[in-house]
Order: structure tokens, then C-alpha cells, then sequence
């Protein structure tokens, strides 16, 4: 029986249905358009995706209106809100479980594949119809397993009185971006994958492709860093252990397609400027995407064990068919067109811009197969020994930390050193100040007491990519006050904007760099504990704290418990902290809530352990995290300079405008 | 109730229907398109304006290394006549097809301020 709270679910359904029809649509279309050669099959197909894309977006606005509506007697709905949840709540709840994240992977597929195909529709017009063929496979793939597996409109016979609500884990603002984020950095590798593929397919392996793959490439990587970093931040806000990446292995997966893909952006360039690399470049695509599918499958099967995963379904066997049929493809295809993927050009010296990037690309793909491996080892143990063993944080660190180094000073080296061969002057003019000062550096942590090889590395290698980068942007505007006799602020930021990949780029090292200093301050962090009662005074460092007293605060959603502590730093008041518990009523389940006085030397950040309040007494733990500000930094920093990167050609257009004015 | 979901089913599969058949009911749509994508001619000349453009951006990133002493000027002036050759070649297919097909400039122009 149809009524007013079952009408918006099986709307639903019909719109997930047409959804999976017009992605299929879209293939059948395609490859009968390039058969017989007829656009009204091809413009056919394009719009089977952009319908998809309408249908998508439908049945996602539907499955909102259902958590707005409190509509209950939809299990989704039931299993992640409850009535009294905030609504921003309501809406993050969408990719708060299995059912609802698919569908909102659909949706990202299908926003990415109808706005790249839309982009591309006059530029492309070869790549675009074998584009199409490989949207419509992966919107199909998970518009089918929306609809036969986990569909998020699936209904109870009977309404329940009341929803479970989310996981108070999720619970927190940052949940509102970090998810879609890392969605959109997931699901925007296959983009660059359509078109490798649509390349392969065609025949067509010239520039266009590398350009669009690029691009997308650029747009996901960007994406991927946001979200890591906001799962960073999470983790060191919401979860009060302290720190901000535990080598889970939903984290890890989530990390892997990062390293390929910057990997990628870096060997691209190989390509472009001296059409080197092109089986690499076109294998680095695969590896991308197939990671994202393998991510997926992780995360999803019950393979790995983490705080993040869902919950374990037979929905990991169709990721990893659907991965082998990936795999299978592509390696097809690049094997089908070895002979077009040969390089122009041949190495000419270890001491050049191509071998600088080989050694970054070969940095990045080991680093990937380290984490890999080490994600995948309790699995593969259990089935081959039969006891699990587990890869702790030291494992993962240990390995990783000669890796992080070398990719560190590499990002000094690449953007200065010559294509071809390095000249002397090349290497005197880019290298030896950066150097000396990178010694300087090094030496001046050795007077402060401070000898872990990896601190001392860091700060080396911070110091001399930083002076590289600073002298990069010297050059650059040297050369236009010399050449076009601008001014240093005109001739900088004409330099910049002209060459916004370019210098968008060196400010993503910039970040990388800021970002290797916070995790390298990790390395001092202190943890001290206390069990106080009000009135309590307690110090460590240079710092003191009072605990004033406690205070509790009763909302619909969640009881509050605050511990209301006085911070001085040699004996003067800094500020009042408040770390908390809460307990969530509906889940029946605790959560800890930290509070942190951030400095840009150390974070003083604050948790209350537990609290017995009959007694009056909570255990707080202080903990000091050094330099830790500039991980979140590096991150802004990054995103400013990943914005720049992705920016297109505003300054040629500001240019070409002022030259039409009349300057120059 | 009922009533109301199988109008909404129906108009939203019918509304699909005529979206995805469009090509095929007007016909000056698929007309154009056929002339635009199907045109190998016109598809080499976007291909070959693409080149142009990919490998003057790169002389300009050459120009750059070389002001900047990043280069050796061997291999300057080696890279350099590298690209000079290609832009040159790809200038004079350009310019080949600009001869054979006299409306390819014309439609090139019409797409770009289509697309700006």
C-alpha cells in the first residue's frame, strides 16, 4: 500500500532505476555510435549521462528529504538519525553507512562524468564517445549494486517510534567535509582513467589526453589532499588519543591513490616536455583508479580491521571482480598499443630534471606498495600462517621515514634542476646556498640537544627546499624587471599568474614542507596525566593548570560533562580550557571531546580521560605537541597553492586584457 | 496516492525517453553534429591547433630555464630547434589543411566563440 511515507522512497527507487538504464544506455549508444559511425547515437549517449546525472541527483535530494522528514520506516534512515539529531546531522547521515555512501559515490561518478564530458564536448570529440563507454561502465557497476545489493530505500514493514541515530564519532562539523572530500578525490580518478582509456581506445595518444587526464588528475589530487588532511584533523580533534594519523588501514587506503597520483602530475610533465614516459604515465592512471576500487573493496569487505570501515558484506566480492575486470581491460589496452606508448627520447644523465622525477615517481609508487603491503599483511598472514600479525604505527613509520626524506629534498631538487642535463652553473646557482643554509640549519638543532637522524634530516631538507623555492620566485621576477622593466611587486605576481602551474606547484612544496615539520615535531610530543578533583593544581613544563570546577550540560541529543581548567604558562593565566565527555542518549555511547590551546611552537591539547561525578573527579591529560600547527598550515598552504595550480589561465586572461588596454 | 506515483514514474520515463531520442526528432541537431564530430578533416585541424598550442607553451617553459641559467646552452639550442621543428611541421599541416578546406579557419573561429 502506497502512502505519504512510502511515495518518496520508491521514487527513489524509479530514479536509482533509470539511473543504471541510462548509464547502460549510454554504453550500448557509444559503441553503436562509433561503429557506424553516427553522431545522433553519440549525442545520444552523452545525454544517457547527463540523465543519469539529473536521476542521481534526484534520488540523492529524495534520500534527504527522507532524513529531514524523519521518515523511519526507511531502514537507511533509521539505522544513522534519530529525531532530536542536529540537521546538520541529517545531512552528513547520507554518507554515514554502506547504502547511502554508494549512493553518494553514484552521485560524485555521475556530477564528475557529466561536467568532464560537458567540458570536453567540442575539444575532444574523438576521446569523448570512448569516454562515455567507461562513465557508463562504472555508473553502471554502482547503480547496480545500489539496486541489487544495498539499496538506501529499502523499507521496514511497520515504522519504528524512533531512528538509532549516527555514530556520535561522526557527529562533528568537520564530518560535513571530509567525507565528500575524500569522495571527490576518490571517484575523480576515474575521470582521468575514462580518458586514458577513451586515449587507449581510439588510438588517439597524442596531446589530448594528457592534457584532460592531467587536469582531473590535478582537480582529485586536490580533493584527496583536502580530505586526508580533514581526516587528519578529525582524528586529532574528535577521536582524543592525540594524534592525527594512526596507519589504520581505511586511512592508508584512502592515502594510496594520493602517492599515484602525485606521482603521475609529476611524471606528466616528462611527457609533455620531452615525450618520455608514456607507458609509465598510462600505468600510473590504472594504478590510480584500481587503488580507488581497492580502497573500496578494503574498506568495505571486512577484510581489514579499522574504526572506519563499514560493516562486513558480500559487497566486497563485486569491488573485486569489478578491480580484476579493470585491471584486465586497461592491461589489454596498454598492451594493445606498447608500440604508440614508446618514448621519444632516451635519459641523458642521472644529473636532470627527468631522472629527478624518475627517482620521486620510483619514491612515491614504493612508498604506495610499502603501505600496501603493510595494510594488506594481517590478511595475507592470517590466510597463509593462520595468525594474524598485525603492522603497527613504528612499523609503517620506521619504513616510511628514509622515503619521506628523499621525497622532501627531492622537492628542493626537481623544480630547479635542468631538463636533459644539469650545466655546472645550474647546479652551483640552485644548489649551494640552499645547501649551506640546510647545513646551517641542521647544525643549529645539534647545539639545542636535538640528534634524531630523521629531525635533523627534516630540517635540512626544509630549509634548502625552501631557499630553493624562495630563489625560484627571485629568478622569476629578476627576469621580468630585467626583460619587461616592471616593478618587483608587477613582475612577481605577472611571473606568478603567468605561469600559475608552475609557481601554483612550488607553493604545494611549500606546503609539503611545513607539513613534513609538524609531523617531524610528533617526535618530541610529551603526555602527562592527572587524576584531579576541583580545586587541583597540577604543572608540567612550563606550564601550570587549575581544574575550577565541572559543569554538565543536559541536551536532547547528548549529556555533556565539562571539566573546566584554568591554563598558565609560568605562572601567568593563559586561558580557561574545556575538555569533555558526552554521552550520546539513543547509541548509549561516550565520546571524548578535547580542547586545545594552539600556538604556532606547540599545541597544549587537553582530554578528559574519564570522570566520576559523585566522587568530583576526572582523569585530564595534557599533552604538548610540538610545531604541530604547521601540519594544519602546510595543509592551507597546499590548498592555496593546489587552487593556484588549478586556476585556468586567469592570468593569461588579466594579461591579454591589459595588453589590450595598452600596457605591457 | 497511487494515482500520483505512477504520474510522476510515467512523466519522469517519458521526459527521459524524449531527452535521450532529441537527436532523432530534431534533426538539425544531429545535422550539425555529425558535421562537427564526424568531419576527420576538421578533428586533425583541432587536433593539430591543440599541438601548436601545447608546443608553444613549451618553448615559453624553455625560454624561461634558459633566462633563468637552468639549461646548458647546448642543450638549449638543441631542445630549442627540437621544438622549432615541430612547431614549423605542425605549422605547415596546419596550414595545408587551412588550403584544402578554406572554411576550416572559419569554423574554427565560429567554435571558439562558441566556447569562450
Amino acid at each position: 500500500m502506497l502512502t505519504a511515507q512510502t511515495f518518496w522512497p520508491k521514487l527513489g527507487e524509479i530514479l536509482t532505476s533509470l539511473a543504471l538504464a541510462s548509464a547502460l544506455l549510454a554504453i550500448l549508444s557509444s559503441i553503436w555510435g562509433i561503429k557506424k559511425k553516427d553522431d545522433r547515437f553519440i549525442t545520444s549517449a552523452r545525454r544517457s549521462i547527463y540523465s543519469c546525472f539529473f536521476f542521481v541527483s534526484a534520488a540523492v535530494g529524495v534520500l534527504w528529504l527522507c532524513f529531514l522528514t524523519d521518515n523511519f520506516l526507511v531502514r537507511y534512515v533509521y539505522g544513522y538519525s534519530n529525531a532530536a539529531m542536529p540537521i546538520l546531522y541529517k545531512f552528513t547521515a547520507l554518507w554515514g553507512g554502506q547504502d547511502g555512501s554508494l549512493l553518494f559515490w553514484l552521485w560524485l561518478s555521475s556530477v564528475y562524468a557529466a561536467a568532464s564530458i560537458f567540458v570536453h564536448r567540442r575539444s575532444d570529440q574523438v576521446l569523448i564517445p570512448h569516454a562515455v563507454i567507461i562513465f557508463g561502465i562504472i555508473l553502471a557497476f554502482f547503480g547496480s549494486l545500489i539496486i541489487y545489493s544495498d539499496n538506501p530505500f529499502d523499507l521496514f514493514p511497520q515504522l519504528p517510534a524512533d531512528g538509532r541515530g549516527l555514530n556520535p564519532l561522526l557527529q562533528n562539523p568537520s564530518m560535513a567535509i571530509h567525507p565528500p572530500s575524500l569522495y571527490l578525490g576518490y571517484v575523480g580518478m576515474s575521470v582521468p582513467f575514462a580518458f586514458a582509456m577513451a586515449a587507449l581506445m581510439s588510438g588517439h595518444l597524442g596531446v589530448r589526453w594528457i592534457v584532460a587526464s592531467r587536469i582531473w588528475t590535478l582537480i582529485a589530487w586536490f580533493f584527496l589532499s583536502i580530505g586526508n588532511l580533514l581526516g587528519a584533523q578529525w582524528a586529532y580533534v574528535e577521536l582524543g588519543w592525540g594524534g592525527f594519523w594512526g596507519w589504520d588501514p581505511v586511512e592508508n587506503a584512502a592515502i594510496l591513490p594520493w602517492f599515484t597520483a602525485t606521482a603521475f602530475l609529476h611524471s606528466v610533465m616528462i611527457q609533455e616536455k620531452r615525450g618520455m614516459l608514456k607507458f609509465w604515465n598510462m600505468t600510473l592512471i590504472v594504478i590510480s583508479f584500481a587503488l580507488t576500487i581497492l580502497g573500496t573493496y578494503l574498506t568495505r569487505s571486512g577484510v581489514v580491521q579499522s574504526v572506519h570501515s563499514f560493516a562486513s558484506s558480500n559487497i566486497g566480492y563485486w569491488f573485486l571482480v569489478f578491480l580484476g575486470l579493470v585491471l584486465l581491460g586497461s592491461g589489454i589496452l596498454i598492451c594493445y598499443r606498447r608500440k604508440e606508448l614508446k618514448s621519444d627520447n632516451i635519459f641523458e644523465s642521472f644529473l636532470s630534471k627527468e631522472s629527478a622525477f624518475v627517482v620521486n615517481n620510483i619514491v612515491l609508487v614504493g612508498s604506495a606498495f610499502i603501505i600496501l603491503w603493510s595494510t594488506l599483511f594481517p590478511s595475507a598472514s592470517e590466510i597463509i600462517l593462520g595468525t594474524r600479525i598485525i603492522v603497527g604505527p613504528p612499523f609503517f613509520n620506521k619504513i616510511l621515514a628514509p622515503f619521506a626524506i628523499v621525497l622532501l629534498v627531492l622537492t628542493g631538487i626537481g623544480p630547479v634542476i635542468g631538463w636533459r642535463k644539469a650545466s655546472k652553473r645550474n647546479l652551483k646557482d640552485n644548489f649551494i646556498l640552499p645547501s649551506i643554509l640546510g647545513l646551517i640549519a641542521t647544525g643549529a638543532l645539534a647545539l639545542l640537544h636535538i640528534y634524531e637522524w630523521y629531525v635533523l634530516a627534516t630540517a635540512f631538507g626544509a630549509t634548502f627546499v625552501i631557499v630553493t623555492i624562495l630563489l625560484e620566485f627571485y629568478r622569476g621576477g629578476k627576469a621580468r624587471v630585467i626583460s619587461h622593466k616592471e616593478s618587483w611587486p608587477e613582475a612577481l605576481s605577472r611571473a606568478v599568474f603567468r605561469n600559475h602551474r608552475k609557481y601554483g606547484g612550488y607553493i604545494v612544496h611549500l606546503g609539503i614542507v611545513c607539513i613534513f615539520i609538524g609531523i617531524a615535531g610528533a617526535a618530541y610530543k610529551e603526555v602527562h596525566e592527572f587524576d584531579m578533583k576541583k580545586g587541583d593544581r597540577q604543572s608540567f613544563g612550563e606550564y601550570s593548570i587549575e581544574l575550577k570546577n565541572f559543569e554538565t550540560r543536559d541536551l536532547p541529543n547528548q549529556r555533556e560533562d565539562y571539566a573546566v581548567i584554568n591554563l598558565y604558562q609560568n605562572g601567568n593565566f593563559v586561558r580557561e580550557m574545556r575538555p569533555a565527555r558526552f554521552f550520546y542518549k539513543q547509541q548509549q555511547q561516550p565520546s571524548t571531546e578535547v580542547d586545545i590551546h594552539s600556538r604556532l611552537k606547540e599545541d597544549v591539547y587537553f582530554i578528559m580521560g574519564s570522570y566520576a561525578p559523585f566522587v568530583g573527579q576526572a582523569k585530564i591529560r595534557a599533552l604538548l605537541q610540538p610545531f604541530i600547527f604547521w601540519l594544519w598550515f602546510g595543509g592551507a598552504v597546499l590548498v592555496l597553492g593546489g587552487l593556484l595550480t588549478l586556476l585556468p589561465s586567469i592570468g593569461l586572461k588579466m594579461e591579454g586584457k591589459s595588453r589590450r588596454g595598452g600596457k605591457t | 496516492m497511487i494515482l500520483a506515483f505512477a504520474m510522476t514514474a510515467l512523466l519522469l520515463v517519458f521526459a527521459w525517453l524524449f531527452f535521450i531520442f532529441w537527436p532523432w526528432i530534431e534533426p538539425h541537431i544531429s545535422e550539425t553534429q555529425t558535421r562537427t564530430t564526424l568531419n576527420s578533416a576538421l578533428q586533425d585541424y583541432q587536433n593539430l591547433i591543440q599541438e601548436r598550442e601545447f608546443l608553444l607553451e613549451n618553448l615559453k617553459d624553455l625560454e624561461q630555464d634558459h633566462q633563468t641559467h637552468k639549461i646548458e646552452e647546448t642543450d638549449y639550442q638543441s631542445i630549442r630547434s627540437e621544438l622549432f621543428g615541430k612547431i614549423s611541421e605542425t605549422l605547415d599541416r596546419i596550414k595545408s589543411l587551412e588550403g584544402s578546406h578554406p572554411l576550416m579557419k572559419s569554423i574554427e573561429k565560429d567554435l571558439e566563440s562558441v566556447e569562450s
